[in-house]
């Protein structure tokens, strides 16, 4: 099934989630066509080797089948809630003790991190959301900054951020923890 | 730590969903997320602060083969039967089951006031965490031509502002909801039923609330989300 180029309103996505929740397998069909090219790309991006991500991108869309009736409880855009969803499975891939040990394809890692995340900022302008974030990521330092998107995009732990941008593991911490409370003041300063 | 101090809390929420976690700790913060509603509050408003640095990602098309491994594993059983049809789907969402229907129809009905009417068909919807939320029955003399249905809240449900709360039949098979219109978001009313609808009760498999734009669906159907559904249970 291949992506539709159009990508529908929050509004018709929210209305394809509830008869998923009614277990509609047509808005089903036509919410993986929808929003699946999408979600493959976050999963890629956090995971960086296409048989993780088609397999975390299964379990998403049966998470999200089985789940649709929480849709509802979440109180956030349907995108927000799938890619959520996504997020997290492929972070619990990620950090399985298994995978934690291995650090794998990691020169691959620090090639592809490399040419993109140093400043995403200017891609950032799409939605009112996006450009609150986008001002608000321009107040931080840039290594904040850098740490908060790598992290978030590819899935980068405190300890591979480290060995990344060779710094010690404290100051990765701070960075990240000062980086994201002053996120959160200027976001919700933004909102009021 | 204490989560139960709001910092904390919002310091764990942010780093959660920033995704920076060892397995272990990521492991035991999802232990405390299934019953720390609070904490859950703040990943939710964290997801929602970062979710625009995740639209960054492009989109790549998934081989095929993903989707046809997903319709494999959510049952394509139901395809024979019709979308709106598998009222096992609404049973296990509800959770409800017949015993506890009558325990919990006992305990509501039997200690009211003598005034208060025998019901004959009772459904509880419950929401996606199976816990009873509302309970909707028919009086036993209600005449036919003059029916109404009752309804009790078990707890207030939020109604989120510029939207009305819609009552679902679901006659099963492959036939799609029927409204019972538009509903109060008052602990205890009760609506008249048309004609049309009445003829249909005694035959629906079950009843949902869906969150609808104010003054109900415009399409027909539900066409938000569906936050309790239950079975429709004759027990007289």
């Amino acid at each position: 099934m291949a992506a539709d180029a159009a990508f529908p309103q929050p509004e018709a996505l929210e209305a394809l989630l509830s008869r998923c929740a009614l277990h509609d397998q047509r808005a089903f069909a036509e919410l993986y066509r929808y929003t699946s090219a999408k979600l493959f790309g976050v999963a890629l991006r956090i995971l960086r080797r296409e048989d993780w991500a088609e397999e975390v991108l299964q379990e998403s869309f049966v998470n999200i089948w089985n789940h649709a009736a929480a849709y509802a409880a979440a109180k956030s855009q349907p995108m927000t809630w799938m890619t959520s969803i996504v997020r997290n499975r492929s972070l619990d891939w990620l950090r399985r003790p298994r995978q934690e040990d291995t650090n794998v394809d990691y020169d691959l890692l620090v090639e592809n991190v490399r040419d993109d995340s140093a400043d995403p900022l200017e891609q950032l302008a799409q939605s009112a959301e996006a450009s609150a974030l986008a001002r608000c990521m321009t107040l931080l330092d840039s290594q904040q900054r850098q740490s908060i998107a790598l992290a978030f995009q590819h899935g980068l732990s405190h300890s591979e951020l480290a060995t990344h941008l060779r710094q010690p593991l404290g100051t990765i911490k701070t960075w990240i923890r000062r980086g994201l409370e002053r996120l959160r003041s200027c976001l919700d300063g933004a909102r009021t | 730590m204490r989560y139960d101090q709001p910092q904390l809390r919002d310091k764990l929420a942010a780093e959660y969903v920033l995704g920076t976690m060892t397995g272990r700790v990521r492991a035991r913060c999802q232990r405390l997320l299934r019953y720390n509603a609070a904490l859950r509050r703040d990943v939710a408003a964290w997801e929602m602060r970062l979710a625009p640095l995740a639209d960054l990602a492009s989109a790549v098309n998934p081989p095929a083969r993903v989707w046809r491994a997903i319709t494999a594993r959510i049952g394509n059983a139901r395809k024979k039967t019709g979308y709106w049809s598998d009222v096992g789907v609404w049973r296990g969402l509800a959770a409800v089951s017949t015993a506890f229907v009558l325990v919990l129809a006992t305990v509501l009905f039997s200690r009211e006031p003598p005034a208060e009417e025998p019901v004959s068909t009772i459904a509880v919807l419950a929401n996606d965490k199976s816990q009873p939320a509302m309970v909707v029955s028919l009086p036993a003399k209600t005449s036919a031509a003059q029916q109404h249905l009752k309804i009790k809240m078990l707890a207030q449900l939020e109604l989120p502002a510029g939207k009305s709360f819609e009552l679902w039949m679901l006659p099963g098979g492959a036939a799609p909801p029927v409204s019972l219109g538009v509903i109060k978001a008052d602990l205890a009313q009760t609506i008249q039923v048309t004609d049309a609808a009445s003829r249909l009760l005694p035959k629906i498999s079950g009843m949902a609330i869906s969150v609808e734009p104010e003054g109900g669906s415009k399409t027909g159907l539900p066409s938000g989300p569906v936050i309790l559904s239950g079975p429709w249970i004759k027990i007289l």
